[in-house]
């Protein structure tokens, strides 16, 4: 990775304000970004080629580089495959309509959304999944960028990309998920990072309780996790790509409940070796002390509520990147202003 | 606590979730017993800079049986006649008012600059005033954690509070109102307390027994309640989460019925001990944890004389707790400047935090007269 990756935003992380993806494209010049990852869009005209020529246009005056084709995951059954490989090939013609070499896909959202049965046998439907469509994107010059969400370990989607085809598919590699299949994010960076293809920042406190470890994301450099570590691995040994503030906070901490042998039935795949650097990890944690509104819960908050939920997705996204940019010494385009 | 892991849907769920009846017999089944009223500390409210008037309608709104006006500045004036209308506003809403001022301990780093110039005048004050609104009891206090480690030891303070109170004895019997010394901020261990009521003298200073605050000094509430139990006046009920943290523990103030403390079973005692005294609810949220590192020697210093066997059940308490997983407003936190927004949305969280303990208090705690009109 280079010395001074180009630095964006997910745009996932301010999704309270409904903005479209213009006013999204236009939020990252306003704060002199190199690049943007539209996730998860609400703009009306998401599935209209025209727009998608809309954004590009957009993107190139604007300076920035866009991504954003999304797959959404595996069904859980196999009745819902067609339309799974009809969303990764309407994924390969959306990216490349807007200019982005990227589509995201998973495996699923978490351990308890997996398909049935083994997880070996999931990993095994990804890989046949993904080269069922492995010509359209090598024809499109787009590659699936495989995000590890709450699912697999990071070995385990390194697996899938190796076993797949590292030619068509990489790694969408997200720092914040780890901690919720009890791995160290600088674990995952040192797996994932030499076939990842975007880099995804997103900080978490870690910490010991009676009966186990919980986890909550914070803002960029206010967790547990040491990001100067992780951006030295990450320019050791990630090809050249393009780093993205992903901040997810207002979320209630969650329990892992390590030393209940109920919960750990789920994960009958993890290897003792990553349990115990996750361990050591929270023995340096403690819980976030800082003030937080913690109100992205189900449910429709007080209007106020609702508001200072708004205002903190922004001023968590622009502390992240100021955190970014002096501390990490990410993105190009700042420093020319 | 089955209220800990969903405890983010509760503040948006919980009035629909419980009909009515069937949570009315649920309670009464689980803490039956001689009534108590039921109230708040208008300290709940504070965002909303509503004077006693407006404060004493949202208490008749709720179909509460008292409020506790624990600041001298919640009223608009102290001039008589305005407080006889708001006894009699009381009176008309058929609700008891607990009065109250704030910190009566000349030495302490909490006595305000500002106010009568002698601990004496600041003590007669809120007497007066309680005793215009009709109340029988005036909350207090001495301090707050600061105080144990300052220049003087505690002991200090609570001797110049002792003679606070003996000073102004005659006038206060007179009044017949009665000074209720809280437990406040980290302060003082119900055992001091007990202290000053006891040199004092029990027939004219008793307690404004507060439950959150015994977290900062290492005490379990059911403990506070044990000590004081003979003493109680009126009260501060406020649940808390406690959990263990490499440190020691950390302490965060939460929704009644959202924390660790046994509330069914602090009823119950409550109600078997202080058959007389109100509960006041005193819901402050919106809070980060509080570090307590007692397993730190600095610690240690501002509680020479603690009690190894009550610290015990204190950490007994952690040992049970989480952090906390539900929803919260966390930006209440002291000295910080906030944007506006940040505020309005504090200000809403403590009006249905509020609500949503008192209706706890009333459904799962048979607690409360007026409501059930």
């Amino acid at each position: 990775m280079a010395p001074h990756p180009p630095l964006g935003y997910n745009t996932y992380s301010v999704r309270a304000m409904r903005w479209n993806d213009l006013q999204l494209l236009e939020y990252g010049s306003r704060l002199k970004l190199d690049t943007v990852y539209l996730q998860d869009s609400v703009d009306p005209a998401n599935n209209d080629p025209a727009h998608w020529k809309l954004l590009n246009e957009t993107a190139a005056r604007l300076g920035l580089v866009v991504h954003g084709g999304d797959a959404g995951a595996l069904p859980r059954t196999p009745d819902g495959m067609d339309a799974t490989l009809n969303r990764l090939r309407e994924g390969i013609r959306h990216a490349v309509g807007m200019g982005s070499k990227l589509v995201r896909f998973r495996v699923a959202g978490d351990r308890a959304s997996l398909p049935p049965g083994p997880v070996e046998k999931t990993m095994e439907t990804m890989v046949n999944t993904l080269r069922r469509v492995r010509t359209e994107a090598m024809d499109a010059g787009v590659k699936f960028a495989i995000e590890n969400h709450k699912d697999l370990f990071c070995w385990q989607t390194r697996q899938v990309i190796d076993a797949a085809g590292k030619e068509f598919v990489g790694s969408y590699l997200d720092t914040g998920n780890p901690v919720f299949v009890m791995e160290d994010p600088l674990a995952t960076v040192e797996t994932l990072g030499p076939v990842a293809v975007m880099l995804h920042l997103r900080d978490s406190v870690v910490y010991e309780t009676p009966d186990g470890v919980a986890v909550q994301w914070v803002p960029l450099g206010e967790g547990t996790v040491d990001f100067k570590k992780i951006i030295a691995k990450a320019r050791e040994i990630c090809p050249e790509i393009g780093v993205f503030n992903k901040p997810i906070t207002g979320r209630p901490p969650q329990h892992l409940a390590i030393y209940d042998p109920e919960f750990m039935k789920s994960w009958p795949d993890m290897r003792a070796s990553d349990l115990a650097r996750f361990l050591a990890l929270a023995k340096k944690g403690h819980p976030f002390e800082g003030h937080m509104v913690i109100e992205d819960v189900p449910g429709k908050p007080a209007a106020e509520i609702a508001a200072a939920l708004e205002y903190q997705q922004r001023d968590h996204m622009e502390r992240g990147l100021e955190y970014g940019r002096k501390t990490l010494d990410l993105g190009v385009k700042w420093r020319n202003s | 606590m089955a209220g800990m892991k969903n405890a983010g849907m509760l503040r948006r769920t919980f009035l629909r979730a419980i009909p009515g009846a069937v949570a009315v017999a649920a309670a009464k089944g689980a803490a039956a017993g001689a009534p108590i009223k039921l109230g708040f500390d208008t300290y709940s409210l504070r965002a909303f800079k509503w004077k006693a008037p407006q404060l004493l309608d949202f208490a008749a709104e709720h179909k509460l049986d008292t409020i506790q006006i624990s600041s001298l500045d919640d009223y608009e004036s102290l001039e008589p006649a305005y407080l006889q209308r708001l006894k009699d506003q009381a009176a008309r809403l058929n609700i008891a008012i607990d009065g109250g001022t704030g910190c009566i301990c000349p030495s302490s780093q909490s006595f305000a600059k500002t106010g009568p110039p002698t601990a004496e005048e600041r003590v007669l004050q809120g007497l007066r005033v309680a005793k215009a609104v009709g109340a029988k009891s005036m909350r207090c206090y001495l301090g707050s954690s600061r105080d144990r480690t300052g220049d003087l030891p505690i002991e200090a303070h609570m001797e110049n509070t002792i003679k606070v109170f003996k000073n102004v004895r005659s006038q206060a019997i007179d009044l017949g109102v009665k000074i209720a010394i809280e437990n406040h901020d980290g302060d003082m261990q119900a055992r001091e307390v007990r202290t000053i009521i006891e040199e004092s003298g029990k027939e004219f200073v008793g307690s404004c027994l507060d439950t959150g605050n015994p977290l900062w000094v290492v005490e379990d509430p059911f403990v506070s309640l044990e000590t004081l139990a003979p003493y109680v006046v009126t009260t501060h009920m406020r649940d808390s989460i406690v959990f263990e943290t490499p440190r020691g523990a950390a302490g965060q103030w939460v929704v009644l019925g959202d924390g660790i403390v046994d509330f069914a079973g602090f009823v119950g005692e409550f109600r078997r001990l202080c058959p007389t005294a109100s509960m006041q609810l005193e819901i402050i949220t919106g809070r980060p944890p509080r570090a307590i590192p007692y397993l730190e020697a600095d610690f240690w210093k501002a509680f020479p004389k603690a009690s190894g066997a009550e610290f015990a059940r204190f950490v007994a308490l952690a040992k049970r707790g989480h952090p906390y997983m539900g929803a919260m407003v966390v930006e209440d936190v002291t000295g910080m400047k906030k944007p506006e927004i940040l505020n309005e949305a504090l200000k809403e969280q403590q009006r249905l935090d509020l609500i949503r303990s008192l209706e706890y208090a009333k459904q799962k705690l048979n607690v409360g007269i007026n409501w059930r009109s």
